[in-house]
């Protein structure tokens, strides 16, 4: 976000102390709890900025790909009986071949249509999901699935996920290493075909920029991702249903994105964090709450159409201090 | 041949029932400046499009350096070393100068995804190579002043002397520009064709879509002539503009020239 | 031989509901190239107006399907109004962005508000007919019958009027519209609300045989969306022919065939129709 880099370096340094140290100050369960699943949500929000934010095609089917990643770690423990760590990856891997196949159909297509192919690649794999009773037990969904198993630790200690704590380290770890690949990737001259393709895919191909190749390249990474983070809200929960595979989810995500702000690091991060909180806050609300949410949304790409982060930008360059355009 | 860069050979485009390019032929030489004339809708920007890949002809084939190119995609032309720009000016328009500059060189393009995350001390070298080439470029251009400017928010000028310098980034042997000085003013022209002239001088061939006949006849080494889709004549610029056939397609029929 | 025709039946009934609201969704997009994701919850509040004007008014069915035509017409100004026309210079992106805000919006405020409860209409007529040896009721021939009507209707507005000359130049060429005087920001607005009135009303014709809920609009979106992809975007006789073709389709595939994964191959059958076409079947380029 600012310009200069060694007060860049401090200021994430210690946001990830803070970090660190949050579940030692937050000692309710409950909110240790939601910390788990903003954890994942962000991890699932940076995967999504990076197709949409980075290379500008609107994956609808994020949510669905979220899903596929719980479910194929979820059938991999319970039904092959693999333990968490092998499942794990496993399903992301799944996911990114799933990710890989689809995408490239999808991404052929031009515009508009590529946000509609997508809308219908969701809500086909989400009836695939919802129906195959045999596999993946339906509308019923799965239930009973344990935790990661410990780790070993020399002494004959160990690492335990069985507490809620503990799965908030986890999940810190795969948000940080998230953050790495990702910033890594966007940070970097792939990264900027990526910005090329977004800004003018014409003009990109015919500075001999393989726009197909990079697109295809973005979404397995991005869907990859979205698995990662279905797999771990998985073994978190311990229960799935069909419900997380829907396109809404695809819609929450979204929200995340937009309202964090869209295009870059910090924004997915901002709003994985934001909104569920949020979420947790409005509950007084009932039903009425994704109205407001709705409501939110159209506000933020009506006027902040760059999300919380844009506005600081914005706001950071009318009080002169030069941020970057991105 | 020697020298012979770029071969048209009876090329046709039809669009459905409309016969846009009709058995047109025409070749460039290495190192000339090539211009393509005639009124609007005589198919010249079509005729980049085939050349360049963004369209596929209907008949015939056009042959860069030996090797046939008809039938490439866009990025695949591009990677032969064939670079063009568009009649609206396309850029990164959210991206600084340099950051387009950067965009559009061949280490951008060739970037592996792996070593762009994993990468080290190869990888920021790399980067740096190509910042630097970015800053060479936009001296070329003569856009030392806007480095960091935000392209949507430079000059028209500016913007078709950075759609030039984008071309040139991944350094073509032909460069293909669409109109390079439309809808700039009069003090702009002199900075463009200066532009133009000094990218012949470096060793690139360029063909140009262009028409401001003071500017095409000015720095033209060879013209072509297009009208309805057919090629009217290709030679040198004094006796292009004697041709009444070319005359006639710009002027009508009712102006008659004094023999 | 009955149960065939009762499908075929049933078939067309769909497919009609299926064409309206894909004719709705294509015109939206023929003048102002923005794919109405929020289609399917305005298509859904058409319903309930059309149920509260009949259960808390008292009003006839007739009456009720005016109400809702009328009022839906006029959300769909508004929609188009204050949502979506400071969004055209935007990137595409923040339009599907906004629709699915109101997507959240409709959906669960209707949810909020009204609750999950099905609700229902009284059919207009509990006539039943005989026909070839089976029962086929009034009610979906009614429904057959005002579908047809309503679409020749458009039609005829569209290619007789001059309101429907404006709206279609503007759609084939909104600049030279607008150099000839016409006010495309209107005909926007107008076409956006005849739509969406469209929509209303397949909902309340087929309120009384499918009943009434907050989700009530997502499958039909979805169906509607692969039939003007299909179809053509933009294409008045894509959708209109696509609707029925899909209807007929569904309907058959899942009396005869599965109806446990027919969703999932209609919209997977769409992403390879895209992937070889990946401008629809009959898609004119904009």
């Amino acid at each position: 976000m600012f310009t200069n880099g060694r007060k860049k370096t401090i200021i994430y340094g210690l946001l990830l102390i803070l970090a660190i140290v949050a579940p030692l100050v937050i000692s309710n369960e409950y909110n240790q709890h939601i910390m788990v699943m903003c954890g994942i949500w962000v991890i699932a929000a940076l995967a999504l900025n990076l197709i949409l934010g980075y290379a500008g095609q609107l994956n609808l089917a994020h949510g669905t790909f979220f899903g596929i990643g719980a479910y194929a770690t979820a059938l991999l423990i319970q039904k092959a009986g693999m333990p968490f760590w092998g499942a794990l990856p496993l399903g992301c891997i799944i996911t990114a071949l799933l990710g890989l196949i689809t995408g490239i159909p999808t991404l052929r297509t031009k515009g508009h249509y590529f946000p509609i192919a997508t809308m219908c690649l969701g809500i086909a794999i989400y009836y695939v999901i919802a129906r195959w009773d045999d596999f993946t037990g339906g509308a019923r969904g799965i239930f009973g699935l344990t935790r990661p198993e410990a780790i070993p630790l020399p002494f004959g200690k160990e690492i335990s996920f069985e507490s809620t704590i503990a799965c908030y380290y986890l999940v810190l770890f795969f948000v940080l290493v998230t953050i790495f690949v990702i910033s890594r990737l966007v940070g970097s001259l792939s990264g900027k075909r990526l910005i090329a393709i977004r800004g003018n895919e014409e003009l990109a191909q015919s500075l001999g920029i393989n726009t197909m190749r990079d697109k295809v390249i973005c979404f397995t990474i991005s869907t990859l991702f979205a698995g990662l983070a279905g797999g771990i809200f998985a073994a978190y929960m311990g229960t799935l249903m069909a419900e997380n595979a829907h396109f809404l989810v695809s819609f929450e995500m979204l929200l995340f994105v937009m309202i964090g702000g869209v295009a870059t690091i910090a924004g997915p991060v901002i709003g994985g964090i934001f909104v569920p909180i949020l979420t947790e806050e409005l509950q007084f609300l009932g039903g009425m709450r994704l109205v407001v949410f709705g409501l939110i949304l159209i506000l933020t790409i009506r006027f902040l159409p760059y999300g919380i982060v844009g506005g600081i930008r914005m706001a950071m360059m009318r009080f002169g201090r030069g941020g970057k355009v991105q | 041949m020697n020298g012979l860069l770029l071969n048209v050979r009876d090329v046709t485009k039809n669009f459905g029932g409309l016969r846009a390019i009709d058995r047109v032929s025409f070749h460039i030489n290495k190192g000339e400046i090539f211009s393509i004339i005639g009124p609007n809708g005589a198919g010249k920007t079509t005729m980049f499009n085939l050349i360049t890949g963004f369209l596929p002809a209907t008949e015939g084939a056009i042959v860069f350096k030996d090797e046939i190119i008809s039938g490439l995609k866009p990025y695949q032309v591009a990677r032969k070393n064939i670079a063009r720009t568009f009649q609206l000016t396309m850029l990164f328009e959210q991206n600084t100068v340099l950051d387009n500059l950067i965009i559009g060189q061949r280490v951008t393009r060739e970037a592996g995804v792996l070593h762009s995350i994993f990468g080290l001390k190869k990888k920021k070298d790399r980067e740096a190579k190509t910042v630097e080439r970015a800053h060479e470029l936009a001296e070329f251009v003569g856009l030392a002043g806007y480095k960091h400017t935000v392209a949507a928010l430079m000059p028209h000028g500016a913007q078709k002397q950075l759609s030039i310098g984008l071309a040139l980034a991944a350094e073509p042997e032909l460069v293909l520009l669409d109109e390079p000085v439309e809808g700039v003013d009069m003090d702009e022209i002199g900075i463009l064709i200066d532009l133009i002239k000094r990218v012949r001088d470096s060793g690139i061939t360029v063909c140009l879509i262009e028409h401001k006949m003071s500017v095409v006849m000015n720095i033209s080494d060879r013209i072509l002539a297009l009208n309805y889709g057919e090629k009217l004549i290709e030679d040198v610029p004094e006796v292009v503009c004697r041709d009444e056939a070319v005359i006639k397609s710009y002027l009508g029929d009712k102006y008659v020239v004094e023999s | 031989m009955g149960i065939l025709l009762q499908t075929i039946i049933n078939g067309i009934m769909l497919g009609s509901i299926y064409a309206m609201v894909a004719l709705g969704l294509t015109l939206i997009y023929g003048i102002l190239n923005i794919p109405n994701f929020s289609h399917g919850a305005l298509y859904m509040i058409g319903a309930y107006v059309a149920f509260f004007a009949i259960s808390s008014f008292g009003a006839p069915y007739w009456l009720a399907l005016i109400v809702a035509m009328v009022i839906l017409f006029v959300m769909g100004m508004l929609v188009e109004r204050l949502a979506f026309r400071p969004l055209y210079d935007k990137p595409l992106i923040n339009s599907f962005i906004m629709a699915v805000g109101l997507i959240l919006i409709f959906e669960n405020g209707a949810l909020a508000i009204w609750g999950p409860e099905f609700r229902q209409i009284a059919p207009l007529s509990d006539a039943v007919i005989r026909v070839l040896g089976t029962t086929i009721t009034m009610q979906r021939v009614i429904v057959i019958i005002s579908a047809a009507v309503l679409i020749v209707a458009v039609h005829l507005f569209i290619k007789k009027t001059r309101l429907g000359a404006a709206i279609e130049a503007t759609s084939q060429n909104r600049e030279g519209a607008q150099l000839m005087g016409i006010n495309v920001h209107l005909m926007g607005g107008i076409t956006f609300g005849l739509g969406t009135a469209l929509a209303a009303v397949a909902a309340t014709l087929v309120a009384p045989i499918l009943l009434i809920y907050p989700m009530m609009g997502a499958p039909v979106i979805g169906m509607a969306f692969v039939i003007i992809i299909i179809g053509g975007m933009g294409s008045f006789f894509g959708a209109v022919l696509g609707g029925y073709i899909i209807g007929l389709l569904e309907t058959l595939v899942s009396s005869y065939v599965t109806s446990y994964f027919t969703e999932a191959i209609i919209f997977g059958l769409l992403v390879v129709v895209l992937a070889i076409k990946p401008t629809g079947l009959f898609g004119k380029e904009h």
